[in-house]
């Protein structure tokens, strides 16, 4: 059973496989390099005074180093977020729409298991794999951009950290499950995959994210550098700096496992009502092409 | 002969349209049963509400006497089921098509599966997706077969193949029948590629069963009566009648009674017989049928 779902994702999986490889070789490449000099330069020392600014010679060699090195992480993470609506469209679409397109859910619910078992597995086999890739992928891509920004609590930061990463790739694999069992159709499941997946995420990251927690204010540069201020820094006309709302640093993970439980939580529904599609007594399995009302003539063939 | 197949009052609904409904059928194990009807009759609903595909609207299914319901594993276990244009996984190997078949089915049969694809001269390493449309079929055939059913579904097994290989389909078919008591259901929009291999026939139109019965009594009951085209008979055993300028042709159910004085009685043929009733199925429309009659 569990071979069974091996084998007809093998594919997907080798381009899981590929995917992880191919991060594996930027960091071998561009994220030692980066690491070390981030650690030869001493960057980390620069940081924590960057945001007051006085010393000029510190603030040459974070420029030097971002010119140097920020350039491709910051290309990248600009469309990482992208990646988990990709998985959906590759991985989750199909999952259930081409047994539909192709007719072999007739096939796969006819041999003695029961459907329950076969969709338990092929969703177990298939989100399993997933979601421990997009794990080790996060990991490797923390450690990646670690050096990257100031702030911690930067989006690129928080959006590929090990626990918000593989609860959007979740996410946007489940939309692509559902679409599928909806649609039958493995274009139209991915193509509706786009849409969903952004009307979810962005309202989550832009307008829920912020608002976690009730945000503290500071005038004080110093604090405000250890926090993510959430409406940004506009210097006003007069000579001392502005009063800012900002998340603390170390609410991190707090947020983490807060964004992760939304996250989770709306694909637990996802899943759950195609489930209940694919199994449930009114369960959606007839070709509709077939049915037509009673006394009608039949189309000639 | 024990039951294969019982259904009481078996329905399907979608939405407000009953693709089937009141379906009353006891098809007896070991018979070769024809499910007959035009497109958009019902057949599939039938089939796969047989094989536990969809949950009925209405009624019940029971498999060889069992009180598991279709789709259980216990039904399942009993079934063998090879679904319109016998879809297979087209990116596997047959020989991975059949470690399908052993990983998910307990009784599973891989000398014997093996043995019949060795027959059909098909390479184990091949993958499905190139295979022709009639070896595609004969592989879905063996992996249902190695499951060791006792009852065979079919849906629409030649439609979709050339004359040659829907010959050799059915031959197949048939020697394996013939060896192992199987019980089998196969459906078709037209009965004459049936009519040599069935002994048993379900016509199905406009979503009922309209005849239900062994292929040999049900000829021998009907009749085609031949007589003046004034005073044609009516009454329930009178099927469809077929006016002609001086003549009417009447189909009728008349048992082993003799036709009425001035009328003449000759045997009909399958492919009549089931005209006739899907003729009837249709009325008061005008009459016109897109069962293919011609082999």
């Amino acid at each position: 059973m569990i071979w069974v779902a091996w084998r007809q994702h093998r594919g997907e999986f080798l381009g899981v496989a590929i995917l992880l490889a191919g991060l594996g070789a930027l960091l071998l490449t561009h994220g030692v390099a980066m690491h070390d000099a981030y650690d030869r330069l001493g960057i980390r020392d620069c940081h924590l005074v960057f945001l007051g600014g006085t010393d000029q010679a510190c603030i040459d060699r974070v420029m030097d180093f971002e010119d140097d090195y920020a350039g491709l992480p910051q290309q990248f993470t600009s469309w990482l977020p992208f990646l988990p609506m990709v998985a959906g469209m590759l991985i989750g679409a199909p999952l259930l729409a081409r047994e539909y397109e192709q007719g072999t859910w007739q096939l796969a619910w006819t041999q003695g298991v029961t459907r329950t078992r076969w969709l338990a597995t092929q969703l177990g086999v298939v989100f399993g794999v997933v979601l421990v890739a997009s794990v080790v992928f996060a990991a490797g891509l923390s450690w990646w951009l670690e050096p990257v920004d100031i702030q911690r609590f930067s989006s690129a930061k928080f959006n590929h950290a090990v626990l918000v990463f593989p609860g959007y790739v979740l996410l946007g694999m489940a939309i692509g499950v559902l679409a599928g069992v909806l649609s039958r159709r493995v274009l139209v499941a991915a193509a509706v995959t786009i849409p969903v997946y952004l009307a979810l995420r962005l309202p989550i990251e832009f307008g829920l994210r912020p608002r976690y927690r009730e945000p503290l204010t500071s005038d004080d540069p110093a604090v405000i550098s250890h926090g993510w201020p959430i409406d940004g820094i506009t210097m006003g006309p007069g000579d001392g700096f502005p009063s800012v709302r900002y998340q603390p640093d170390d609410r991190f993970w707090q947020f983490q496992v807060i964004e992760t439980a939304i996250l989770l939580g709306v694909t637990a529904v996802l899943l759950a009502t195609a489930w209940r599609l694919v199994l449930g007594p009114g369960a959606v399995t007839a070709d509709r092409r077939l049915v037509r009302a009673p006394g009608r003539r039949p189309a000639v063939r | 002969m024990s039951a294969a197949v019982v259904t009481r009052g078996l329905g399907k609904r979608y939405r407000s349209t009953w693709a089937l409904r009141d379906c009353d059928l006891v098809l007896p194990a070991g018979a070769v049963v024809a499910l007959v009807g035009p497109n958009g009759a019902g057949k599939t609903t039938l089939l796969q509400l047989l094989a536990g595909l969809q949950q009925p609207s209405a009624g019940s299914v029971s498999l060889f006497g069992l009180s598991a319901p279709a789709g259980s594993a216990q039904a399942l276990g009993e079934l063998g089921y090879v679904a319109q244009d016998h879809p297979v996984y087209r990116r596997f190997r047959v020989s991975e098509l059949l470690h399908l078949g052993r990983s998910l089915n307990p009784a599973w049969d891989q000398d014997l599966a093996e043995r019949r694809i060795d027959e059909l001269g098909i390479p184990l390493r091949q993958r499905t997706g190139r295979l022709s449309g009639g070896q595609q079929a004969q592989v879905a055939l063996a992996l249902a077969l190695a499951k060791r059913p006792r009852l065979l579904i079919l849906d629409e097994p030649v439609a979709s193949l050339d004359p040659l290989a829907r010959r050799e389909f059915l031959q197949v078919l048939m020697a394996t029948v013939a060896d192992e008591g199987l019980t089998v259901l196969l459906s078709s929009h037209n009965v004459a590629e049936l009519e040599r291999v069935c002994d048993h026939l379900v016509v199905v139109a406009g979503g009922r069963v309209q005849l239900a019965g062994d292929v040999d009594s049900l000829l021998d009951e009907h009749r085609v009566l031949t007589g003046p085209g004034a005073g044609v008979p009516d009454g329930p055993g009178v099927i469809h009648v077929d006016q002609a300028d001086r003549h009417a042709h009447v189909v009728a159910r008349i048992g082993g009674a003799e036709p009425m004085p001035g009328w003449s009685a000759r045997p009909i043929g399958l492919e009549e017989l089931v005209l006739a009733y899907l003729r009837r199925a249709r009325e008061p429309r005008p009459v016109t049928s897109e069962l293919e009659l011609s082999a």
